[in-house]
């Protein structure tokens, strides 16, 4: 199969910081893959270099098989990359179709006169947010009032529609109560189900990961730390590698000690 | 009765109903004798508050309206009397506008400056400029050009109406327009909502904003222009204070402070509370200067009233 984003050896410096040295990612078409590592691991820096915030300060991206550098989001963009940031950039006070084509509006003809086609967007976007699984009644309605699980979907229904093949999504559960997060993960599966779309997931929690994911990567202090498919991994080893392997025992021993 | 209950701008609608009807009944034909001139002054003040209100749903305040409506219509009697006829001292002015607004955005933007502090720079800037050229007398037009066709037009009066108010009728009602259903529009209130979220989806912020402050600084000079039209003078004191009473307005009206919402209808109707409050004073033979009293007590107590009853009085 052909890898839809591969990233070799990526090694990213800031000044003394090496906050990625060396790290390999290879994503699969229609795949969800969990990007997964603490604070502090890289998968911040990782992601903002494959959506063209930053370069690498060396290694190698491909996206579809052709070699890339991106120098801003833009470029990121048009290649099919798509990223939901976790502050969404949605305006609270606005209305949901007016968020959805925010920057790209839609406008009667002739375009000259900048008059914006309300029922259009209305339209546009209700079909859009459906398709992966919120159905609100009013278009018009401020995303202020919509809860956390149908904002991240209103953000994911936007990238996908706007012409992203590869979704990345930054940490999409981690502000979020039990009941959104699993609303947003159910999000996430229907995206995957219409089959043309991988998705980068970010999270540092691993059941999320574990329930969705078909393949992972760990990433550690900008180093990655383990990979694999879903069926490589039982739950017992990702919690491992989650909370640092060998450190957890040193951690256990330190505590024991003290508590002696 | 919508437009009463659970919107923005209820509580400026309500104010404005309530207040006509009670001052009509208090004052009773002085008031409607008066009308007219109270008509006149919620134009002028409604055209630079219209402003103010893209400029404040933008996310940004301009406190130098006041002297640019009083510098910008000097420029233009000065342009008058400098006898290049009407048409090109209109013209000119409105250009000086512009470009004042540009300087505005320009430093706010550029140079990620407060617009709070880059207008309030301005506000002494342009009224010391008023002050040192007037010296504390009126520059007046000449009473030969007074009767002339764009004079009449922008400050004279036809069926007892002054011309203000069509003029300003006019300009609400497009820049409702605009703000509702244009990209321009949309734009203003994405930047004013969350300027992070507009960038990040390809809104040209700065551009959004400079185009804000024009828009304020072309109609306060322009309401200055009919001002100075209908009076046919202008002095050091015009327009003092002026940025305060639009500012309130504005808020009374029900746009949000920080930006991202409100209207430019809200804040007319802000204006027509606050100069409905003037007049009734005035009629009722109170001293002029309880005017500030009662300015600011309406302005607390009105937003007070929306944080208390938010069902009736904010969106839900």
């Amino acid at each position: 199969m052909d890898l839809v984003v591969e990233m070799k050896s990526v090694v990213k410096r800031f000044g003394e910081l090496r906050a990625l040295d060396g790290v390999d990612l290879e994503v699969y078409p229609g795949e969800i893959h969990a990007l997964l590592g603490d604070n502090g691991a890289g998968k911040s820096t990782l992601i903002k270099i494959l959506s063209g915030v930053y370069p690498p300060t060396s290694g190698e991206i491909r996206v579809d098989g052709r070699p890339v550098a991106f120098r801003s989001p833009r470029d990121a963009a048009d290649v099919g990359i798509g990223t939901v940031y976790q502050d969404l950039a949605l305006a609270p006070l606005m209305p949901v179709s007016r968020n959805f084509f925010m920057g790209r509006e839609l406008m009667k003809k002739p375009e000259l006169f900048g008059v914006l086609d309300d029922a259009r967007m209305d339209e546009i976007a209700l079909e859009q947010m459906k398709l992966i699984g919120i159905d609100i009644a009013n278009p018009r309605q401020p995303v202020g009032t919509l809860s956390g699980g149908q904002r991240q979907t209103l953000a994911i229904a936007r990238a996908i529609y706007f012409g992203a093949h590869v979704l990345i999504l930054d940490e999409p559960t981690s502000a979020l109560g039990q009941k959104q997060q699993m609303q947003v993960l159910k999000t996430i599966m229907r995206v995957r189900a219409r089959g043309n779309i991988a998705i980068i997931f970010i999270t540092h929690n691993e059941s999320h990961a574990r329930l969705v994911a078909d393949r992972y990567t760990f990433l550690s202090l900008g180093e990655v730390i383990g990979r694999g498919t879903r069926d490589d991994l039982v739950q017992k080893d990702i919690r491992q590698l989650m909370a640092g392997g060998a450190e957890l025992e040193d951690l256990k021993s330190e505590i024991e000690a003290l508590a002696g | 009765m919508r437009v009463l209950t659970a919107r923005r701008e209820s509580i400026a609608a309500l104010s404005v109903v309530l207040l006509f009807a009670l001052l009509a009944v208090l004052i009773g034909v002085a008031w409607f004798n008066n009308l007219p001139s109270l008509l006149r002054d919620i134009s002028w003040l409604g055209i630079v508050a219209i402003g103010q209100a893209v400029v404040i749903i933008s996310g940004e305040f301009d406190l130098s309206v006041g002297s640019v409506y009083a510098f910008v219509s000097m420029i233009f009697v000065m342009l008058l009397n400098a006898d290049i006829g009407p048409l090109p001292a209109l013209l000119l002015a409105l250009l000086l506008a512009a470009l004042i607004g540009y300087v505005n955005g320009i430093l706010t933007w550029r140079l990620q400056l407060p617009s709070l502090l880059v207008t309030l720079g301005f506000l002494f800037v342009y009224r010391g400029l008023v002050e040192y050229v007037t010296g504390g007398y009126a520059l007046v037009i000449p009473d030969e050009i007074r009767g002339s066709f764009w004079l009449q037009l922008l400050g004279g009066k036809s069926l007892g109406l002054h011309h203000a108010v069509p003029i300003c009728a006019f300009i609400l009602a497009a820049f409702t327009f605009v703000m509702a259903r244009t990209r321009f529009g949309s734009h203003i209130y994405a930047v004013g909502g969350d300027a992070t979220a507009a960038l990040a989806t390809g809104v040209p912020v700065g551009w959004v904003k400079i185009r804000a402050f024009m828009i304020s600084a072309v109609l306060a000079g322009f309401a200055g222009i009919i001002t100075a039209s209908n009076l046919s003078s202008v002095s050091t004191t015009t327009a003092t204070a002026m940025e305060f009473e639009a500012i309130a307005a504005t808020i009374i009206g029900g746009c949000a402070l920080l930006g991202g919402a409100g209207t430019v209808w809200g804040a007319f109707l802000g204006v027509a509370t606050l100069l409905a409050l003037k007049h009734g004073l005035i009629l009722q033979g109170i001293n002029i200067f309880a005017y500030q009293i009662v300015l600011g007590l309406a302005l607390v107590g009105l937003v007070a009233i929306r944080g208390v009853f938010p069902k009736m009085f904010a969106p839900h």
